[in-house]
């Protein structure tokens, strides 16, 4: 069940849910009603001293298929309603992440390099030029794509520039 | 902006694995820090996150503020006096830094942090040679760590060691093979080691990184270079190089489909001058 239904709207599938409810409820309830009615019959025979040690379970076939329906209806709405699936696909898992994730590894930052990337930026803003005067990767990939080739995506490796 | 929202964008910029250090500062200063009761216990490892992003944009005064709070909270935390270690490191103080970490490690020999910090701490230095040394050897012992693969990747990159650096990011590939960017570095770097052989292997993992990921512009330039090279390469058998001929051709239409979708109409003239710039990579 990877798709939900966008093609609903979430008002639909609350009628629809609350409809479902009602019909399960309902059936509930004839249920209840037919089993009352199969033990006033088994009365009347033990009265009348028939065969009263078969007792028929079975319920009849519409408030069976009433059930069924009602049940996968409401399980379908509630699915629908309260949880957002995610895709099963395992690849989807990395569609979002650029190679910044790739080049920032939090456990082997490094620290002490008085001039900052962040202060670089603030000297940056302050003197109102753009570009950082970032160097390319040692095995330089190209960024065309993005449009923030922003400090973030600087190595850790080349400051060299104390 | 609200102080949930600033505690939500926290959370996905640490999930997502984002160097944006300059911004946890910043919501950390405009928002968070007046809300710090309304956290609850969120707060403390609000604190951490916030501390080594103040280490990074070189802000001490707020990173040893949260030290001095979690250590008041927690007294005797290696996490913390990681904390601590790293306040020392970007004050410059590496040999105090040094003993602490190797101070935990003694402790706990499985304090897999520290022991990367002391490798970071190398780097600081420049000492690249013995980082790559002391990384290799941590390797041997924790070899699922993939962020340890992926830095010694870059430090043989470094060294310009390419071979080497290509066998670790096959590891790394390994542990996640549904990974574009892994695919898509691996290919940057056998495509540096250059030869025919490893060009074709370079070609193979961009189409894959593209296969995963529709967006990755950068592995479809990957294809687009490593197919003509190979499309007029001596080595190549005919088919094969009518073959690359093809998925080259393939590439670089998708390119300018996807320049001149993001331009639209007014950005007409720069699709034509990329289209000419492709077709300049094709020599």
């Amino acid at each position: 069940m990877a798709s939900t239904a966008t093609w609903m709207r979430p008002s639909v599938i609350k009628a629809i849910f609350i409809a479902g409810f009602g019909v399960l409820l309902h059936s509930a309830i004839s249920a209840a009603q037919h089993r009352s009615f199969q033990r006033i019959n088994r009365q009347v025979r033990e009265a009348g001293s028939v065969d009263a040690s078969v007792e028929d379970l079975n319920l009849p076939l519409d408030i069976w298929l009433e059930t069924l329906t009602s049940a996968v209806l409401v399980l379908w709405c509630f699915v629908q309603m309260t949880v957002k699936l995610k895709v099963i696909r395992p690849e989807a898992e990395y569609e979002n992440r650029t190679s910044e994730s790739l080049d920032f590894r939090p456990s082997f930052m490094v620290f002490g390099q008085k001039e900052s990337l962040y202060k670089l930026r603030l000297l940056d803003q302050t003197a109102g030029e753009a570009p950082l005067p970032v160097e390319g990767h040692a095995n330089a990939s190209q960024h065309p794509d993005q449009d923030e080739v922003t400090v973030e995506d600087a190595p850790q490796l080349e400051n060299d520039d104390e | 902006m609200t102080w949930q929202e600033a505690r939500d964008r926290l959370k996905k910029i640490k999930e997502e694995r984002l160097r944006r250090s300059d911004e946890v500062v910043e919501l950390w200063e405009g928002v968070l820090s007046k809300n710090t009761r309304k956290l609850g216990d969120e707060v403390w490892t609000v604190y951490e996150q916030v501390c080594i992003a103040a280490l990074d944009c070189d802000r001490l005064d707020i990173s040893r503020n949260c030290v001095k709070l979690l250590d008041a909270r927690f007294p005797n935390s290696s996490r913390v006096k990681r904390l601590a270690g790293m306040n020392l490191e970007a004050d410059g103080k590496f040999d105090d830094a040094i003993r602490m970490y190797e101070a935990l490690t003694k402790a706990d020999e499985t304090d897999t942090l520290s022991r990367k910090r002391l490798i970071a701490i190398l780097k600081t230095q420049k000492k690249y040679r013995d980082a790559i040394e002391e990384l290799t050897d941590y390797l041997k012992t924790f070899q699922n760590d993939q962020e340890a693969w992926l830095e010694l990747v870059e430090l043989f990159c470094h060294e310009l060691d390419y071979n080497k650096a290509s066998f670790c990011m096959e590891e790394a590939l390994i542990h996640h093979p549904h990974n574009h960017l892994y695919h898509q570095r691996y290919a940057e770097i056998r495509y540096a080691l250059g030869g025919f052989e490893n060009i074709d292997t370079a070609r193979t993992h961009f189409a894959k990184a593209v296969q995963l990921c529709r967006w990755n512009t950068d592995a479809l330039y990957g294809m687009c270079i490593c197919a003509s090279h190979l499309a007029i390469s001596q080595k190549a058998t005919a088919q094969k190089r009518r073959d690359n001929q093809r998925y080259g051709e393939w590439a670089s239409n998708q390119l300018i489909e996807k320049h001149s979708d993001k331009l639209g109409a007014e950005g007409r003239s720069k699709v034509k001058n990329i289209s000419l710039l492709l077709e300049q990579l094709q020599v």
